[in-house]
């Protein structure tokens, strides 16, 4: 029951994919296959035979950028109540079953997505359908679970974000970033919505959202298509489908003014500088942009040290300690590139921030040069094959994925896409993408504690 | 729902039938010059995986230069023969070829993945960083910085700040007590000459244990183990450390910080992996605290109380002590209540043990689950390794489900009251408690 809210760290979630097949057989392993209930529930199958087990997952198209504007943090308040029990499995029997019979389960809320799953040997996988269908329909939301759950995630809150600067950093830096989508609120929610959820508002969510039509199943692992397309038909197939509320969500303004977060915590041990810059998702993207953002942000900060800023700023003058560039594109709507660093012992953020945008602005008169474009391109279309190894890293590929509105034939086509990015397709989006007015720059500095203390 | 309405023996039962006897297979690779590998062939994908761990590690490193193993394990990628810093990187990134070091207390790591297709340029850049590391003075600044920096900030994280105030205090003077990075202090005292006699003295193929999972033969692998680590002494030089027990027991110490959330760290002797009780004691600690939802801590504290996100105990093994520690985040008001909670299920279970059901469902989910943890060519060069520089022997894999099986409720009770005496505990809080001495 973790809630996603690291930025860092995510540049290459969607770098994990397949590899283009041409016309994949039924059953070919490492490959996804996919068809659809008549209730409208997705299922992808993704075989993987080299051990007796399962990856089983169901994904929502819902996350906390679908919370009502009055009830901030409630997508991920009600993943948790998911687990508390229905009248055939109650008092939190669920997670009981599981680790009964020899499973792994849990689930994360991100933005635009909330996903639950569970690991297991692959004869129990039946049994898994059973307790995620009955959830989706049954789950009992009452006032006798709804209090316990409100303190257990304000400790979570607590454990994640308040107890650590660089979190809280980073709430600050997006709540910048978007001053109108809801991108700009917390996953887990401040602290003041979350002391307010009702048990009401779980309900009103649980009944707008979880529903079969508004569902994906992936299940990777020791199976076949057939074997799912049988089990997911018996367990979900019955579901009825809901009638789901629009996802309407208010869009950024044309972006106009540059914005500054400057931030003073005496627990901030060494100065950090970030910046960050409103850009396409790998949905919201036209023309390929996203696949060209990607390859940018890899040449740009995605090797550490031996990246185009780390050469010039860590190993050249010596500006920064370490820097770092990633590209988020994972969402319905637009996300951002950022950049983020730690200035030398002896330099200042401000000093950081002036050669990061000398070095960025040198990149977008000059692009990319060859070599980096080969280098990137290597490395991002390899890491696509060594994302085969893991059968849960897949299911997660294509599950996030289709749940921000791409195709299996998008996921598939990643590499080919990535291959394909030209040095002047990364100039055009530096150019169009790393401006002023899109940008929030961001420094954490280690300071007396501010007036009111923590949280 | 028949699974379900089976009972979790007779579940149990037919996992430990099921796997995984038929379904992983490791061969002993020797190579010519006697190095020995463990390897498991996995054709289906054009990946190869080669882990290298020398026993040592930090617990080796010498008085006033703590950290001096973890900086090497920086450099390992960091310039090679002709090669500086940017340019072995750049190669590295030309081919998709993943390299680097690692280390902790007990062990130093070299870590090789690469696709099939890359294998020779991938080989080739192992063996130049093994046997002819630049040790640049730019990179050893650049590393040593960076490391400064991830020091201080551990030195602000609560959670960083109990486990190191607990070990610290806990194996007061030994190496086990120091911090695996060093301090500022004793980086600083580190020398390049240090780096290069490190590289002589603190590894020895007596003391290498490898495994290799993926698209490599076993006739393939032999001869390639003696190019890889020809350079290394045959011997490790250095003296290991004194075996060492844990000390302040029945002692609680709170380190004042200005946060919301205390972050409690506690801490008892445990045993060895390999130790008769082991198996005993690891349901012992499913059932108290390392269950997660299936845990009696983690029903009392999180879902009775909503005391805190987690709280957790686990069982783990040094090369020169063992431990049962646990860890749990709480609100500073409520950090007695949640502390005495976790007292009373120590006492509890030292007193009581477990009972049949509980016993049938720790077996059921630590058999079952086993499988889990070897899906993946890197899941099952992690596993093998850690099994390995443990001691075992290669056929474990196939026979451990059935010593978790061989458990009785009554060795859980005999191993309980060996390890959990409440005055074994040492307790770290850091916070604002309220309530606490």
């Amino acid at each position: 029951m973790t809630v996603r809210l690291s930025m860092r760290g995510r540049a290459l979630a969607l770098a994990a994919a397949l590899l283009v097949a041409p016309a994949a057989a039924a059953d070919e392993a490492f490959k996804a296959h996919e068809f659809s209930l008549a209730n409208g529930m997705q299922v992808v199958v993704i075989p993987d035979h080299r051990a007796p087990v399962v990856t089983h997952q169901v994904w929502f198209r819902t996350g906390s950028a679908d919370d009502p504007r009055d009830a901030g943090g409630i997508a991920h308040f009600f993943e948790h109540l998911m687990f508390r029990g229905t009248p055939k499995y109650p008092d939190q029997q669920f997670d009981a079953v599981i680790t009964r019979n020899g499973g792994q389960n849990n689930a994360n809320t991100y933005y635009d997505r909330t996903v639950y799953y569970e690991r297991i040997a692959k004869d129990r996988l039946g049994l898994m359908m059973e307790l995620d269908a009955d959830r989706m329909a049954n789950l009992i939301i009452d006032d006798n679970t709804v209090p316990s759950e409100r303190k257990v995630i304000l400790e979570e809150r607590n454990q994640r974000t308040d107890n650590n600067p660089d979190s809280l950093f980073w709430e600050q830096m997006m709540a910048a970033l978007y001053l109108a989508h809801p991108y700009g609120i917390p996953v887990i929610g401040w602290r003041s919505e979350i002391e307010g959820l009702t048990t009401e508002e779980a309900r009103a969510f649980y009944d707008a959202h979880y529903g079969p039509n508004n569902a994906i199943l992936v299940v990777a692992g020791d199976v076949t298509v057939d074997e799912v397309k049988a089990l997911a038909e018996q367990h979900y197939g019955p579901l009825p489908a809901r009638t789901l509320v629009p996802r309407v969500r208010p869009q950024e303004p044309p972006p106009l003014a540059a914005r500054r977060v400057a931030m003073k915590d005496p627990r901030a041990a060494v100065p950090t500088f970030a910046r960050l810059y409103l850009a396409p998702s790998y949905t919201s993207a036209k023309d390929g942009e996203a696949y060209a953002l990607q390859v940018m942000a890899y040449v740009l900060g995605g090797a550490g040290d031996t990246s185009r800023l780390g050469l010039a700023l860590v190993k050249g003058s010596k500006t920064a300690n370490s820097i770092s560039a990633w590209y988020d594109g994972d969402g319905l709507d637009d996300r951002m590139v950022g950049v983020y660093g730690q200035p030398a012992d002896g330099k200042s953020a401000a000093e950081l921030e002036a050669a990061v945008d000398a070095e960025l602005a040198k990149f977008l008169a000059e692009g990319p040069s060859e070599e980096e474009l080969a280098r990137a391109k290597s490395v991002l279309v390899a890491n696509a094959i060594y994302a085969r190894d893991s059968q849960e890293g897949m299911a997660n590929y294509y599950g996030e994925g289709l749940t921000y509105g791409l195709t299996i034939a998008d996921l598939d086509a990643w590499p080919d896409r990535i291959q394909a990015v030209t040095a002047e397709q990364v100039k055009a989006v530096a150019a169009k993408y790393l401006t002023p007015e899109r940008s929030v720059t961001g420094t954490l500095e280690p300071a007396a504690a501010p007036a009111g203390g923590q949280p | 729902m028949s699974l379900f309405a089976r009972s979790a023996a007779v579940l149990a039962a037919a996992f430990a039938l099921a796997w995984p006897a038929a379904a992983i297979d490791i061969q002993t690779v020797k190579s010519p010059g006697g190095i020995e590998a463990w390897l498991v062939e996995e054709h289906g994908l054009p990946i190869i995986s080669i882990e290298a761990a020398f026993d040592g590690g930090g617990r080796l490193d010498p008085e006033g230069k703590a950290g001096l193993a973890y900086l090497v394990s920086t450099l390992m990628n960091e310039g090679a023969g002709e090669y500086d810093s940017t340019a072995f990187m750049q190669k590295l990134q030309d081919k998709a070829i993943s390299f680097g070091g690692s280390a902790d207390a007990d062990a130093f790591y070299l870590s090789l993945t690469s696709l099939s297709a890359n294998k020779a340029e991938a080989f080739e850049l192992m063996r130049l960083a093994v046997a002819n590391p630049r040790f640049d003075q730019e990179a050893i600044d650049r590393m040593k910085a960076q490391i400064f920096a991830a020091q201080k900030e551990q030195d602000e994280d609560p959670g960083s700040i109990a486990g190191n105030t607990w070990s610290e205090r806990a194996f007061p003077g030994h190496p086990y007590g120091r911090r695996l990075a060093g301090t500022a202090d004793s980086l600083a005292a580190v020398t390049r000459e240090d780096i290069l006699d490190f590289m002589q003295s603190r590894l020895g193929r007596d003391q290498l244990k490898v495994v290799v999972v993926g698209d490599i033969s076993a006739a393939e692998l032999g001869p390639l183990l003696d190019t890889l680590f020809a350079a290394i002494p045959e011997k490790r030089a250095a003296a290991d450390a004194a075996p060492v027990t844990m000390q302040n027991g029945g002692k609680l110490d709170i380190v004042d910080r200005d946060i919301p959330q205390s972050v409690v760290v506690f801490g008892a002797p445990g045993l060895k992996m390999t130790d008769p009780d082991y198996r005993a004691a690891q349901i012992m600690n499913y059932v108290m605290g390392g269950g997660g939802f299936a845990s009696r801590m983690m029903k009392e504290v999180r879902v009775k109380r909503g005391l805190a996100y987690g709280i957790y105990t686990g069982l783990s093994g040094s090369r020169l002590t063992d431990t049962l520690t646990g860890n749990v985040g709480t609100d500073n008001a409520r950090v007695k209540e949640t502390i005495d909670i976790a007292k009373a299920e120590i006492v509890k279970m030292r007193a009581e043990g477990i009972t049949d059901e509980e016993l049938a469902d720790a077996k059921a989910y630590l058999t079952g689950s086993y499988v889990l943890g070897f899906d993946s060519n890197a899941k099952i060069a992690g596993r093998l390794l850690g099994l390995y520089l443990a001691g075992f022997d290669k056929d474990y894999v196939n026979r451990r489900n059935a010593e978790i099986e061989a458990v009785t409720k009554e060795q859980v009770l005999a191993v309980s009251q060996r390890l959990l005496d409440p005055n074994a505990f040492y307790w770290v809080v850091v916070g604002r408690p309220q309530g606490l001495q």
